[in-house]
């Protein structure tokens, strides 16, 4: 709170994106959490919450005549513009943000202080539902040819790497220490992904301290070793994903890659995906083309194409294609390095591991990918996401390049994926939030001196808390294309990749008409549910109507009148069963969304986006709503009065609202 | 790539046929001198031809490889199909042909024509519950019934030109200010060229219309007709609302624009191999000027709309000849503003209406005698214009992508009448004179009748038409737009409040209140008079924030849909331009995926209603002969259908590359014998006589 020079800041305009010349005044907040924005209109107050970790830049604008403007923009693409009516208040706003923006000490970020009421039991648990042992045993590991290694106990032979890791059996432990003093950050080789059809399998590590001729026996066993334990093949693959005059470069600075000469039976293959900083600057262009309004084709489609991203994403997915085709087609298995190993080797691993294992393209398996390729092999999510003030050199969108691959394959096969569109933008959204302990600092070994799991809580068991509103419904999981890998052609077009508008330009107001046929898709499935809960209860009844007829009383003629059930007339049943019906319905989808308690406050945005891409980040949302919403809608509710006076009624109180709630509330669990 | 199953039919041609209009270009190869040669009409080829390649109109590119053939006879064949696809006269087109034999024959029996006019109705889906007839606005009481269906006052339809004696490339009836004189009428014709008068497109329920003119080339008269028109205009608005004018040929490109663009657009998606394109794909893209053609005709319809619906101004398109621009913008701005044309029956009429009738030249648009100058593919920019919407709004059309691209393709089959005339009098004209030539007793009708596209039985299996079918759009809309009653539009514009009344309590507190504020019939508005010509900045601003608030507000289906047109939403049409590209094809991929499995979850839903309806008494037969009407093309077999995808489903679908006879595994199938016949098989008379 000490960095707060002013909490409250009146008559503050919120400059409306789109024309500049609309305005919301309102009066801002600062929290040592966020920074709010309250609208004065009486009957909305609509709020807009920004997390301050979640600030990426704030710019301080020319004094204009009606105030000073402050633009903000965020991690997760949102750009806000203040007008203050001050010069002085906004200095002490844009101090103080400048500070609150970068912390200096982990103890600062927003999971120390963010607390969902859970209770220490249910917060052990969270941490506990995503399981690496569990995740090994489901390759079909520890077997023949691989083992769990202690070598790297109390993190002593590499600080970066988790404690526990596979390596081949033959691997001994002085082959490890030796092949490790042999790779930058002393990241040997070690198994990322076991194809168990197969036995071939993913590994990876750091680049070699190869310089222009060094050599090292152990590692050239290591490699050997990796070879061995996979029987069917006499090769290996080693795949270096820079391009090659990177890694040429390197040599001179004593590191480079792998001389076939020297190793035997290798295949060696470069992979020319950019480094961080090109990546950075990348994003820094399209970002740039993204806030024209209302771009004209040219300047979006070349702005598009001279950012270079999706080149960038089409190489980091032609890597992961073709070690997902080495291991699968050829059976051969991957070394996989770039220079430390912990950027571009975990894009490409995990991008491999999604195209060959189906466990991967599901709710908990996406969880645990992560988990393995990223959390757990050192990728260093503080300073890459700068969630502490450190080097804006090292700040890279690595895992946000990784994601949008994920969303990507989801485009082209929109069935084989268990989640949708958002799952990936709020797992975007809370790598920068640091709201939940899971990506914090840059290592396992940090983590664990910050006793993370004790103090924080897991983003995993939130999300899976709230499945329900990440579940695809497009998801068959009887279908061919879900047990196997993808049928990938070598390369995809480029025409294939495509801009993802539900990320980058989330914010932007009414986007996402594609992400709206996820949600219609969800409403028709609920109807679909309700409609048959409803035949059987009428089935049920038409049998208690039968019995009567057969204990011989006697039925009304009128009874079997179809205008006697004027309120089943087909009218009125039609009304309910078409999708566009659910125009309105999509929209209470915000509703039941995830994060959405008073605890997630750092979720909580304009409310104009409940009507965008992401429509769940509202706020003050009604649990129920959507419930309530769907039980009025349904085709029974409310236009049937019980009370008919046929004789089978009265026996049998047919009550539609309640027996349909709690079995829509089932359905909405399980999904 | 493993070879399809799945194959969609098309009944009248089999999969490797191309009708000769369907040609563009064809290319003789002698692989062993290395050279080649574009084949033109009266030409001669001083090679042996050892491969044939056809470029089609629908994107398709066909090899026949004469590895196999007698040299003389592969290079009769190709001579023979350059001479045939290039005919010097319409009449050799083979729609004449086969309804000349029709004609003959049904001589003999009493009635064994299809019924309908220049083109024969229709039913437009059998088995699909929306089985009206498409309006093909051929006579008065179409014309009639769309003033009625749109609530349109002030209008009345004029039959001046009746036997086409004033103008003949206007529609025989068409629609004016009931305050003009036919007298009047008949003296301003004179006035504008091509003597098309203006006439009324549609109405808004506000009373603001639509109407399309020529320009008036007699400059002494222009401002007094110009003011007479106008003023008749605003006399039929029941708010006496003022005219806008669009003049469309300062405000969108050309027509050579647009086909430059087009063959650029072919070029990049269809005929270069895409290794070459490859890393600059987008500017690629964009320097065809395709998206940024697309993208200006949905901007000027959508501003267009905020005329017609916020500012209460009638609005007049105003073209040079009004017949190619004018089809394109009219026809949009209908399908943006009128749930009707969403449907396939209203779509089908709209073409008939805007395109058909309003004589927008068919026969040298697209080319089809392969000599004119003026080729432009405007109605393909209208079908992927609709496409944009379509994807951008994607439950508010009953048809989908599908029928789009099989529409398009039908341009190029010359068994219709359709698409085959510059406009309905040179049909008549022409089919006339042939009629005599051949001695065919036409009786009291007007010119032969050919079958009309809309018929589309004769193209596709009642089952493959569900494939037009949106599974989005199923349900209530289809009865409820019924075509030729004057409720209907009303009835339709009651649901603004039915999809209100289903929003959660907690949305109508918050985020839609506005909706109230908007000025739908504020009266500030209209008492506000700029000069509307120039588009002053507040103007725009005015525009912007109707577009801006347009898109904030949940949106209705069944009222108006407007697109978004910055760059990052305009894409491009893939199913169409890339359906023939293997490397373009995703196997198991694409929106197919989607499409198959929310059909099977629309044909649920529906079918589980029908079960409801079926519990509750209705009439038990009508519940049965439900059952078997699903529209979906997958169906549900039950409740939670569990079947597997169809393996054969790739993004191309119900497309496929295997057509492509580029295909090495099509070398060795014994073409040499079948082509050897050349002279026999491409006759028209042995195509007409298959029939």
């Amino acid at each position: 709170m000490e960095h707060i020079r002013t909490p409250k800041v009146e008559n503050v305009r919120l400059v409306d994106r789109v024309s500049s010349k609309k305005a919301t005044l309102g009066t801002l907040y600062l929290t040592a959490t966020h920074v709010i924005f309250v609208e004065n209109a009486p009957d909305t107050r609509k709020e807009t919450w920004i997390l301050h970790s979640q600030i990426s830049t704030i710019e301080k604008q020319a004094t204009t005549a009606t105030g000073c403007p402050l633009l903000i923009r965020c991690k997760n693409f949102q750009i806000i513009q203040l007008v203050i009516p001050q010069e002085r208040d906004c200095h002490d706003v844009y101090i103080s943000l400048i500070r609150l923006a970068r912390p200096v000490k982990y103890e600062e970020l927003y999971c120390f202080s963010f607390n969902p009421k859970l209770d220490k039991e249910e917060r052990e648990q969270g941490w506990m539902l995503i399981d690496l042992d569990e995740e090994y045993k489901r390759m079909g590991l520890p077997n023949n040819y691989w083992q769990l290694s202690d070598v790297n106990r109390d993190y002593r032979v590499c600080d970066s790497y988790p404690t526990e890791v596979y390596v081949p059996k033959s691997a001994t432990a002085h082959i490890i220490v030796g092949s490790s003093k042999f790779r930058s950050r002393r990241r040997f080789p070690a198994l990322s992904y076991y194809y168990k059809d197969n036995h071939a399998s993913i590994c990876r590590s750091s680049q070699p301290l190869s310089g222009f001729s060094a050599r090292c026996l152990e590692d050239e066993q290591m490699l050997q070793a990796i070879r061995k334990a996979n029987p069917g093949s006499d090769f290996i693959y080693v795949v270096d994903t820079r391009p090659k005059l990177n890694a040429m470069a390197n040599r001179a600075a004593g590191k480079g890659y792998e001389n076939e000469d020297n190793y035997s039976n290798i295949k060696f293959q470069f992979i020319g995906i950019e480094n961080i900083h090109v990546m950075r600057s990348s994003l820094q262009k399209m970002l740039e083309v993204c806030e024209l309004k209302s771009p004209s084709m040219s300047n979006f489609l070349w702005g598009l194409e001279n950012s270079g991203w999706l080149r960038h994403i089409k190489a980091i997915m032609d890597a992961g294609i073709f070690i997902a085709k080495a291991v699968s087609e050829e059976g051969a298995s991957v070394l996989v390095h770039c220079s430390d190993g912990w950027d571009r080797t975990a894009q490409v691993c995990s991008v491999a591991s999604l195209l060959l294992d189906p466990h991967y393209r599901t709710l908990k398996g996406f969880m645990v990918l992560i988990e393995k390729d990223w959390i757990s092999f050192g990728h260093k999510f503080n300073h890459r996401y700068g969630n502490l003030d450190g080097d804006p050199k090292e700040i890279s969108p690595v895992i946000d390049q990784f994601i949008e691959c994920v969303w990507q394959l989801m485009e082209q096969f929109p069935c084989a994926f268990e989640f949708n569109e958002r799952f990936l933008i709020h797992i975007q959204h809370h790598i920068y939030s640091c709201q939940f302990g899971n990506f914090l600092c840059n290592s396992q070994k940090e983590r664990q001196e910050l006793k993370i799991q004790e103090r924080t809580y897991s983003l995993w068991s939130h999300l899976w808390k709230n499945r329900a509103d990440y579940l695809n419904p497009l998801f068959r999981t009887d279908h061919g294309q879900t047990q196997e890998s993808f049928h990938l052609p070598t390369a995809p077009c480029n025409f294939m990749y495509k801009f993802w508008s539900g990320m980058y330009n989330r914010f932007e107001k009414g986007m996402q008409p594609r992400q709206s046929v996820t949600d219609y898709l969800m409403a028709v499935k609920e109807e679909s549910q309700q409609l048959e809960e409803e035949l059987e209860a009428l089935e049920e009844r038409l049998e208690k109507i039968q019995k009567v007829q057969l204990n011989g009383t006697k039925v009304k003629s009128k009874q079997s009148e179809p205008s006697k059930y004027s309120g089943f007339s087909t009218s009125d049943n039609s009304l309910a069963n078409t999708p566009q019906d659910y125009s309105g319905n999509m929209k209470s989808f915000p509703s039941r969304s995830p994060s959405q308690g008073d605890e997630d406050s750092a979720l909580i945005l304009t409310q104009d986006n409940l009507k965008s891409s992401d429509p769940d980040l509202s706020v003050n949302s009604d649990q129920e709503s959507g419930v309530e919403d769907l039980s009025c809608r349904s085709p029974s509710g409310g236009e049937r009065a019980p009370s008919e006076d046929s004789e089978a009624t009265s026996q049998r109180p047919y009550e539609p609202t309640t027996s349909l709630i709690p079995k829509y509330n089932i359905v909405q669990s399980v999904g | 790539m493993p070879l399809q199953k799945f194959h969609y039919r098309n009944l009248l041609l089999g999969e490797h046929d191309v009708p000769l209009t369907c040609i563009e270009q064809i290319v003789t190869v002698n692989d062993h001198k290395r050279k080649q040669k574009v084949l033109g009409p009266n030409q001669k080829l001083k090679f042996n031809p050892t491969e044939l390649i056809i470029y089609c109109k629908d994107f398709r590119i066909v090899r026949f490889r004469f590895d196999e053939s007698g040299p003389e006879s592969a290079k009769k064949v190709c001579l023979a199909i350059a001479h045939y696809s290039q005919p010097t006269d319409l009449q050799l087109l083979f729609a004449f042909e086969y309804v000349g034999k029709k004609y003959h024959n049904s001589a003999n029996k009493i009635n064994g024509l299809p019924s309908g006019g220049g083109g024969g109705g229709g039913r437009s889906i059998a088995g699909s519950g929306s089985s009206q007839k498409t309006p093909l606005f051929e006579t008065y009481s179409d014309w009639d019934r769309e003033i009625k269906r749109t609530g349109a006052s002030g209008w009345r339809v004029c039959s001046i030109n009746e036997g086409y004696m004033i103008s003949t490339c206007l529609p025989e009836y068409f629609v004016v200010p009931s305050s003009l004189a036919d007298q009047d009428l008949k003296i301003f014709s004179h006035s504008f060229v091509g003597r098309r008068m203006p006439f009324w497109c549609w109405s808004h329920p506000n009373g603001s219309a639509l109407v399309r003119m020529a320009l008036i080339k007699d400059m002494l008269q222009q401002r007094k007709i110009d003011q007479r028109i106008c003023n008749a205009i605003t006399k039929s608005h029941p708010q006496r609302s003022d005219v806008y004018k669009s003049d469309l040929d300062k405000t969108l490109p050309n027509i050579q624009e647009i086909q430059a663009a087009f063959v650029k657009l072919k070029q990049l998606c269809v005929n270069e191999p895409f290794e070459e394109t490859e890393e600059k794909w987008l500017s690629s893209l964009e320097s065809t000027r395709w998206l940024e053609y697309v993208r200006a005709f949905l901007k000027h319809s959508a501003e267009l709309v905020y005329m017609l619906e916020s500012k209460h101004l009638s609005v007049v398109l105003q073209e040079e000849e009004g017949r190619d621009l004018s089809c394109l913008v009219a026809s949009l701005v209908q399908v943006m503003m009128d749930p009707y044309f969403r449907t396939i029956t209203g779509f089908q009429s709209l073409v008939q209406k805007e395109w058909v009738m309003a004589g927008y030249q068919f026969l040298d648009r697209c080319n089809h005698l392969k000599r004119s100058e003026k080729e432009s593919p405007l109605f393909l920019l209208f079908l992927d214009a609709t496409w944009q919407l379509l994807e951008q709004h994607p439950a508010a059309f009953e048809f989908s992508e599908t029928y789009l691209a099989v529409l398009y393709d039908s341009t190029w089959i010359p068994l219709f009448g359709t698409f085959l005339f510059n406009c309905p009098h040179q049909r008549v004209k022409q089919s006339t004179e042939f009629a005599i030539s051949k001695n065919i007793q036409l009786g009291d009708e007007k010119g032969l009748k050919f079958p009309s596209v809309w018929d589309w039985s004769l193209q596709f299996s009642a089952r493959d038409r569900t494939l037009f079918h949106n599974p989005f759009y199923i349900g209530k809309s289809a009865p409820c737009v019924h075509n030729g009653s004057g409720k209907a539009f009303k009835r339709t514009k009651k649901s603004y409040s039915s999809t209100l009344r289903g929003m959660p309590s907690s949305l109508k507190n918050g985020v839609i209140s506005d909706q109230e504020l908007l000025p739908r019939r504020n009266s500030l508005i209209l008492k506000l008079k700029p000069d509307l010509l120039q588009h002053t900045d507040s103007q725009h601003n005015e525009m912007e924030q109707y577009f801006q608030e347009w898109f904030s507000k949940p949106v209705d289906l069944h009222g108006i849909i407007l697109p978004r047109v910055s760059g990052t939403h305009i894409k491009l049409w893939k199913l169409c331009y890339f359906r023939w590209v293997p490397e373009a094809q995703i196997s198991l991929g694409g929106s197919i995926m989607a499409f198959h499995k929310l059909s099977l979850l629309a044909d649920e839903v529906d079918m589980l209603s029908r079960m409801l309806r079926q519990q509750r008494g209705g009439p038990l037969e009508a519940c049965y002969a439900e059952l078997d009407q699903s529209r979906m093309y997958f169906r549900a077999r039950g409740p939670h259908d569990a079947s597997a995808t169809p393996d054969f489903l790739s993004s191309s679908f119900p497309f496929s590359p295997v057509g492509n006879l580029c295909r090495r595994s099509i070398l060795g199938t014994p073409l040499s014998k079948f082509l050897s016949g050349a002279k026999i098989w491409l006759s028209t008379e042995t195509l007409a006589n298959e029939d």
